[in-house]
């Protein structure tokens, strides 16, 4: 075969996909991002995360900071579960015109997974190693194509890069993963080229060059502490970290009716067959008694206690969308009263939500307790009491 | 014993275990044949198609020899997505086994025939493998008992393929291309696959037409003129892999068309 190789070297030849070739990928790696336009990036964002209906906490200043964290370099969004870190991630990334990659991170991950090696392969008969580009190079050569292809005048390529979002970056033993990753992820040096211990016999795979308009954006779940690694220093100077927490006390209803709506779309795009009125979901009277008693909950439990120094219980608003789909899906239609609505909260809290509440120190599962007391939520009075004998037997 | 039966034992000689071996068509239809065979962790998997090698028909040189493709089915050679389609001629009196890439001449026609010249089965006879121009046509031959020396060549038929050809239509939008050859005017064209690139040259391969190296996503092989020898052509749905800068743009196309190697 005609091996372009020496006329990429030779600037002869541009290629548009790096697949066979990493280090053509030179020829876009020293590529900035294209615009340090805070204000316009940020409300870009802000326009993205009210059509996913997501509420965060001083959404503004958050949001901008992670603006901020992207034009200087990668980021990890930290906070409890079900606050909307990845959809903010995706967000963040469309706002950039970035596509973007999903990788989920596991205990098991190795610089195997992250970085690459070398995997037997039968090559028309013959067996062979063959290098095989692990997570990070590969999302790294496909931002290279991306940015040269949005270079093309005649590729029409809108998105100006390709990002790498890795999920519940917490479960993956992190340092040992991606150790050989921190030079290259210091970002801004002239000669930033990964290098792979892996090459092939042509030397094609000897490095691959990280893009400057390559990002890593992960997530990681603070509440988990099952999974958590502790992470080193010098990681943590290779990411700026924000913390994602849950809505204000403030913006309770805003954040419910978000949640309504979210539940109600979801049904109606995933069950509805017409019958289901999405609208009438979210303006029910019934189901607005079953908001007034979540939005009890959630003044009650969710927020720390500074006067005695207890700590609350987190709760997402992705708990709140399940718990009205949950609703949703025992009464799509037909007599929806405040019993019937009440008793489908009940089952969805006691089913998607208490069992969440098993890392929680024994004070915070007293204060549960002590609010269930108050509502008419015996199934999810008995789900507690049962975690809490399991958390104490062991079984 | 069946000429596939024939190619299958060569390889068994050469250690290779024959895991299966099922007519496509059943019953004693040969042509074609799945065949499956393993020599310790290597694993082949092909289509085979086989026949002998006879002489050259009436009115053609003394000096050449061809495989008659007479097959069990109408239409092209197949292929398979997880197997490579090869087809291999037996040389009898030489004791030479022949062999083709199925992809390139699937387009052969119903009885036509794949050209063997006589230097190739006695360059095989002589050092034990020979190989025949041009490498979009690949022909190559291995001197039995030993298929081992065919085994590169097997492995190779694997590898992306990039070559110019002549357009007959070229509708480029944007991004995409959709390319039209005339395998009589371009015959490079029945060699490439999906994932393989191509580039288009003007009729005497002068110049490049359009400067972007196509990778094939999808290829539509078209009878335009029926008969006995039907005139046929290939359709190529491209994406742009790459540009060609002027500077390069010779040195490249005399490599893409063979010209480099004389």
């Amino acid at each position: 075969m005609v091996d372009l190789k020496p006329y990429t070297h030779a600037r002869g030849v541009s290629l548009l996909y790096f697949d066979e070739n990493y280090a053509a990928a030179e020829s876009v790696a020293a590529l900035n991002l294209e615009s340090a336009d805070v204000q316009r990036i940020t409300a870009r964002v802000r326009e993205l995360s009210a059509a996913q209906h997501l509420v965060f906490p001083d959404s503004d200043t958050l949001l901008e900071r992670c603006v901020i964290a992207l034009l200087g370099g990668h980021l990890i969004l930290q906070g409890p579960p079900g606050t909307g870190k990845t959809t903010l991630a995706y967000a963040l990334a469309a706002a950039f015109d970035a596509s973007t990659r999903l990788e989920t991170a596991t205990a098991d991950w190795s610089t195997y997974d992250v970085i690459g090696g070398l995997h037997p392969t039968s090559k028309g008969g013959i067996e062979t190693l063959e290098p095989w580009l692990g997570h990070v190079p590969r999302a790294a050569l496909e931002c290279a194509s991306v940015v040269a292809r949005h270079e093309d005048a005649e590729e029409h390529e809108p998105r100006q890069a390709h990002w790498l979002i890795i999920d519940e970056f917490n479960r993956a033993e992190i340092d040992k993963a991606i150790g050989p990753l921190y030079t290259v992820l210091g970002g801004g040096a002239a000669d930033n080229r990964l290098p792979l211990w892996f090459g092939d016999e042509n030397g094609s795979g000897t490095y691959v060059w990280i893009p400057r308009r390559f990002r890593i954006i992960a997530t990681m779940n603070t509440v988990d502490s099952n999974y958590v690694y502790t992470l080193s220093q010098g990681l943590t100077r290779r990411f700026q970290f924000i913390h994602v927490g849950v809505p204000d006390a403030g913006r309770l209803d805003d954040e419910l009716t978000q949640a309504r709506r979210t539940a109600a779309d979801w049904y109606a795009t995933t069950y509805g067959d017409g019958a289901f009125d999405a609208d009438e979901f979210v303006a029910s009277a019934a189901v607005a008694r079953a908001t007034d008693l979540l939005s009890d909950m959630l003044a009650t439990l969710r927020y720390d206690d500074e006067a005695i120094g207890q700590a609350g219980w987190p709760l997402g608003t992705a708990q709140l969308v399940d718990v009205y789909r949950q609703v949703a899906l025992r009464l799509p239609t037909g007599e929806r009263d405040v019993e019937s609505v009440l008793r489908a909260v009940d089952l969805a809290l006691a089913d998607r939500v208490i069992p969440q509440a098993g890392n929680l120190t024994s004070p915070q599962l007293s204060a549960i307790e002590a609010w269930l007391k108050t509502a008419p939520l015996p199934t999810s009075t008995l789900a507690l009491r049962q975690l809490r004998s399991a958390s104490a037997t062991g079984y | 014993m069946t000429a596939v039966d024939q190619v299958v034992t060569a390889f068994d000689t050469a250690g290779w275990t024959a895991l299966k071996q099922q007519s496509v068509h059943g019953g004693r239809s040969v042509n074609p044949t799945r065949v499956d065979l393993a020599r310790g962790r290597q694993f082949l998997q092909l289509l085979v198609y086989a026949w002998k090698i006879t002489g050259e028909g009436k009115g053609r040189v003394g000096t050449n020899y061809r495989i008659q493709t007479t097959r069990s089915h109408d239409g092209d050679l197949m292929s398979e997505s997880s197997r490579l389609t090869l087809g291999f001629g037996i040389d009898e009196e030489r004791g030479v086994l022949a062999v083709f890439d199925g992809w390139t001449k699937r387009a052969t026609g119903g009885s036509s025939s794949v050209h063997i010249k006589r230097e190739t089965l006695e360059g095989a006879v002589d050092t034990g493998f020979a190989e025949q121009a041009p490498l979009w046509d690949s022909r190559a031959a291995v001197r039995l008992p030993s298929v081992e020396p065919l085994l590169p060549w097997i492995a190779r038929q694997r590898d992306r393929r990039r070559t110019a050809v002549h357009a007959k239509e070229l509708d480029i939008d944007g991004r995409g291309a959709r390319i039209t050859c005339d395998l009589w005017d371009a015959a490079p064209a029945a060699w490439l696959r999906p994932k393989d690139q191509l580039m288009i040259t003007d009729a005497t391969d002068v110049q490049f037409v359009d400067p972007s190296i196509w990778e094939v996503d999808d290829v539509t092989l078209t009878v335009t003129t029926p008969g006995r020898n039907a005139r046929r052509t290939v359709t190529f749905d491209c994406h742009r892999y790459g540009r060609v800068h002027a500077a390069a743009a010779k040195p490249l196309l005399s490599e893409l068309t063979g010209r480099a190697r004389g």
